[in-house]
């Protein structure tokens, strides 16, 4: 935790960095008042200013390393046997996001299920196939039918 | 006061109608399951469920989300007294009593005092609601903008430094969420900014699809390091079991009375939320308590105290939402960019241009907490039943939900890519213990911050003294700076013993993780 707290403060003293950089760029004054980058600049300087602060107390409390107890959990800690299902599940999300116009509504959804009921929430078949034809048809109902919302439905298209 | 009823009285012809009832009973239902769901909390479910709106009128819109977020409230009691799991973060402190009375056989009752300390301290905190907001509204017409940047920067402030353990954590997701709200064009002079020459952030982040990846994808990814099973307490929960005893009843009674003050109170500052108030609702019942010892195995008073404080507070926040559109929590900043969704701007101005919408919501909250307590004395069984449902199956959803829930903002497909990558930015900041709630406040009254503040800069030809020497807001602005002395008050505070050892784990850093409620 301790490690990533330290990147983390890190980053943000990067991003104020980068922010007052890029807010020189636009006019700190307008023709009565402030301008465009005058709240981006002291936001910048805001960031710098707390970063050394979240320094300052990831530092602090690598050295103060006391009782298993105050010690705040690290970054990554899974449940035992839980790194698994939960890289199936996060890749099954960034892989649902990108694949959702290209796919469609219907092929996406039953996907995603497929892959997550079976080996994350560790379905059985029967109720895996269950939930991936009965998912995409009840958000179907719900969203394109009741909300109208024009969704790309893609192939599957049974409607 | 007669101008009061007679408002309310319209309020009641709006929230009464067939539509709005149904969507009431929609919203409280919708909040119970949500609440029940463990690791589902408010403000995703808020988040979730708000694009489902857009095609409602607005009232019907706001009366259904509202009844989400105070139903939440009432569901998230279950898993906490059957499953030691609170289902959102205002519940908490019901874990430490509640579930040792499930353990002792009297999860029934448990529920059962929570429902009547809610609905008591629920129905109060709407009377409240009805005097005070009119007051309110009238006193912010006065408003400039130094008095509405005092008061954005106090809510900065105050939610920087009750959320999560660190100040400059707290601060500093409030500083990012300001940030992000400064991209696209500039709403003063018209200027692109930091968009990079991209046509797509000229518009800026879609406050939705940033809510949703924060709140729901980032909660999810969090939630499902740790899925394991809870082992489910197996209770009769028939209502006959559930109503308090007199002796219980004599043991709660004041309890109930100082939850809901105590709540109430907190509700209406700025920052501090629900969550918040139930931990100190909890401390000071202990305090006052002659069966201190008790409190921790089984107290009945330990969970009529937080619920009662949990409900308040809910309605209480709604009162700086309606009558100065500045919102003090997660849950109630995403009921704030709902507003600004549909056209509406909360603030004083509201409750004169609007009356129906502002009027028709504080009636249908007290239809909702009617309709909660029928809810919760027979139907508790149903809502139980939702423990059940494998935390795998229900982030299946949760993902499926914020997806459809981004790309129908703006029928714009390239919005649910944004949406997870800020899941991922909300998953680290919740590893991290930065506080998503600040991010969505800061994103959500950036645009409010900006303008007031290079307004009052311009009025004053670059002088900072204007924020001081105006009576309102040099008082808010005095009392925004005291806001960061807070934790160190909390640092007195939380020395009293906290729970057991595994909750804190479950269910993240919790120890007055304010403001996400």
């Amino acid at each position: 935790m301790r490690v990533a707290d330290t990147v983390a403060a890190l980053c943000v003293t990067l991003t104020g960095v980068i922010t007052i950089a890029l807010s020189r760029q636009l006019p700190y004054n307008a023709k009565f008042g402030p301008g465009a980058g005058f709240l981006p600049f002291w936001l910048g300087v805001t960031l710098v200013i707390l970063s050394f602060f979240l320094l300052w107390n990831a530092l602090k409390s690598a050295r103060s390393a006391g009782s298993d107890a105050d010690q705040p959990a690290p970054f990554l800690d899974f449940q035992p046997g839980a790194l698994g299902p939960w890289l199936v599940f996060f890749i099954s999300t960034v892989a649902v996001s990108v694949l959702f116009d290209h796919l469609g509504f219907f092929l996406s959804i039953a996907l995603f299920m497929f892959v997550t009921m079976r080996w994350v929430a560790k379905q059985s078949w029967l109720a895996t196939i269950a939930l991936t034809i009965a998912t995409p048809i009840l958000l179907y109902i719900g969203f394109v039918r009741f909300l109208m919302v024009p969704f790309p439905l893609g192939p599957g298209t049974l409607f | 006061m007669f101008d009061v009823l007679q408002n309310l009285a319209h309020g009641f012809s709006v929230a009464l109608t067939p539509t709005n009832l149904m969507f009431a009973f929609a919203g409280v239902m919708a909040g119970m399951i949500i609440g029940a769901l463990p690791g589902i909390g408010t403000v995703v479910g808020v988040s979730l469920l708000l694009p489902l709106t857009y095609g409602m009128d607005p009232t019907t819109a706001i009366i259904m989300l509202a009844g989400i977020y105070y139903g939440a409230q009432y569901g998230g009691t279950i898993t906490s007294v059957l499953i030691n799991m609170p289902g959102e973060s205002a519940t908490v402190a019901t874990t430490l009593d509640g579930y040792q009375m499930a353990r002792q056989g009297r999860a029934a009752k448990a529920l059962g005092i929570a429902t009547i300390g809610s609905f008591i301290a629920g129905t109060f905190g709407v009377i409240v609601v009805t005097l005070l907001s009119p007051i309110l509204a009238n006193f912010a017409l006065q408003f400039g903008p130094p008095e509405y940047f005092a008061l954005v920067l106090l809510g900065f402030t105050a939610l920087g430094a009750v959320s999560g353990n660190s100040l400059a954590k707290g601060l500093t997701s409030v500083v990012l969420g300001l940030l992000i709200s400064t991209i696209g064009l500039d709403i003063m002079s018209g200027r692109p900014r930091f968009t990079f020459g991209y046509d797509w952030l000229l518009g800026g982040f879609g406050f939705i699809v940033v809510a949703i990846g924060v709140f729901g994808i980032g909660e999810i990814l969090d939630g499902m390091m740790l899925p394991g099973g809870h082992p489910i307490i197996k209770t009769s929960l028939s209502w006959r079991n559930s109503i308090p005893s007199a002796a219980e009843w004599a043991r709660s009674r004041m309890a109930i009375v100082r939850g809901t003050l105590i709540g109430l109170i907190i509700g209406i500052l700025p920052g501090a939320g629900s969550t918040l108030a139930s931990f100190i609702a909890y401390s000071v019942e202990r305090n006052a308590s002659k069966h201190p010892e008790e409190f921790g195995k089984g107290a009945i008073e330990g969970v009529a105290a937080p619920e009662s404080a949990n409900n308040s507070a809910s309605a209480g926040a709604m009162i700086p939402l309606l009558t100065l559109g500045v919102p003090g929590s997660g849950t109630t900043a995403v009921l704030l960019g709902g507003f600004l969704l549909w056209g509406l701007r909360p603030g004083p101005l509201l409750f004169t241009q609007n009356p129906e919408f502002a009027w028709g919501l504080i009636a249908s909250m007290y239809i909702g907490n009617i309709m909660l307590v029928l809810l919760n004395i027979f139907a508790i069984p149903v809502f139980a039943s939702m423990l059940w449902i494998p935390y795998g199956i229900q982030a299946a959803f949760v993902v499926l939900f914020a997806i459809l829930g981004a790309y129908s903002l703006n029928n714009n497909p390239f919005d649910i890519v944004i949406m997870v990558a800020f899941g991922l930015l909300g998953f680290a900041m919740k590893r991290l213990d930065y506080s998503a709630a600040g991010l969505i406040l800061g994103l959500v009254l950036g645009p409010l911050a900006e303008k007031s503040l290079r307004q009052s800069l311009t009025l004053s030809h670059g002088d900072w003294s204007i924020f001081f020497t105006r009576p309102v807001s040099g008082a808010l602005m005095v009392l925004a700076l005291l806001a960061l002395l807070w934790p160190l008050a909390r640092k007195a505070l939380t020395r009293t013993p906290g729970g057991s050892g595994g909750l804190r784990r479950n269910t993240g850093e919790l120890q007055f993780a304010g403001g996400e409620e």
